[in-house]
């Protein structure tokens, strides 16, 4: 018992490091300006492994989720289902469009792609609704994101935390 | 391992099917004839990035438009849901 408590504590803490992460890169990446070209390929390309690890850390979420697609849900879950969906099909295209325009990191890889000006302005216009999907996301999930790093970084606890 | 198969392979093809069909059914967007329009848009417009500043005034200017981009595109509708979640929380613990 006390082993499965010890393990489910380090997993959220794994999931609130991912989490931050994913914040952190997410703000980087959306400031190419500030980042400039090269660097904000390269920050993308590294986003897609804390995502992918986003994703599996919340797998049994989405599975158990995606088989009661036509089930009864409570209405945050529903909403939750539905929204990550298009995060996801919206991710999916912003990566794949992001990589065929790359100018810098493909290149320097010696992979040499000729740059279609339509995916530059499907990724710029699916990266805006991308970010604005994401400060949705973020605000779903803001009191566990609040709670536990009040937790676990401030070291502060919370009976909010006790519950998540 | 059917447990296996059933909880973790499986949606994985999955995700990576939906995946794979996103890609393909942008590759066939590509081919229409609006994106022939959005192309020649597109072909005449500069591209928004460019190198990092170098200079004090490019690197400020650059902070100032990635601040608003994000306080738009993130904050907004990030601050927007959370008023409307909070807004139902208490209108769900009244009726209780």
């Amino acid at each position: 018992m006390e082993h499965a408590i010890k393990k489910s504590f380090s997993l959220t803490q794994i999931k609130l490091l991912v989490a931050l992460g994913i914040l952190l890169l997410f703000v980087i990446i959306n400031a190419p300006q500030f980042t400039g070209l090269a660097w904000h390929e390269w920050i993308s390309f590294a986003f897609v492994l804390p995502f992918l690890a986003h994703l599996i850390l919340s797998w049994k979420w989405i599975v158990s989720v995606m088989t009661r697609l036509f089930k009864k849900l409570p209405g945050d879950t529903r909403f939750n289902q539905i929204w990550d969906t298009f995060l996801f099909v919206m991710m999916t295209v912003v990566i794949f469009s992001g990589t065929i325009i790359s100018e810098k990191a493909l290149p320097a890889l010696n992979i040499h792609i000729k740059i279609d000006p339509f995916w530059r302005s499907i990724h710029t216009t699916s990266a805006n609704l991308l970010m604005l999907m994401f400060g949705v996301h973020l605000a779903m999930h803001w009191k566990w994101i609040v709670s536990n790093f009040r937790r676990y970084i401030l070291r502060q606890p919370s009976a909010a935390s006790e519950t998540s | 391992m059917r447990h296996i198969f059933k909880g973790y392979i499986l949606p994985a093809l999955i995700l990576l099917f939906v995946a794979a069909l996103i890609v393909f059914a942008g590759q066939l967007a590509a081919q229409t004839s609006w994106a022939a329009g959005v192309r020649a848009t597109a072909a005449t417009q500069p591209s928004e990035v460019g190198p990092a500043p170098t200079d004090l005034p490019t690197f400020l200017g650059a902070i100032a438009i990635s601040l608003v981009r994000l306080t738009l595109l993130i904050g907004f509708p990030a601050i927007i849901t959370w008023n409307i979640l909070r807004r139902i929380e208490q209108r769900t613990s009244g009726k209780r």
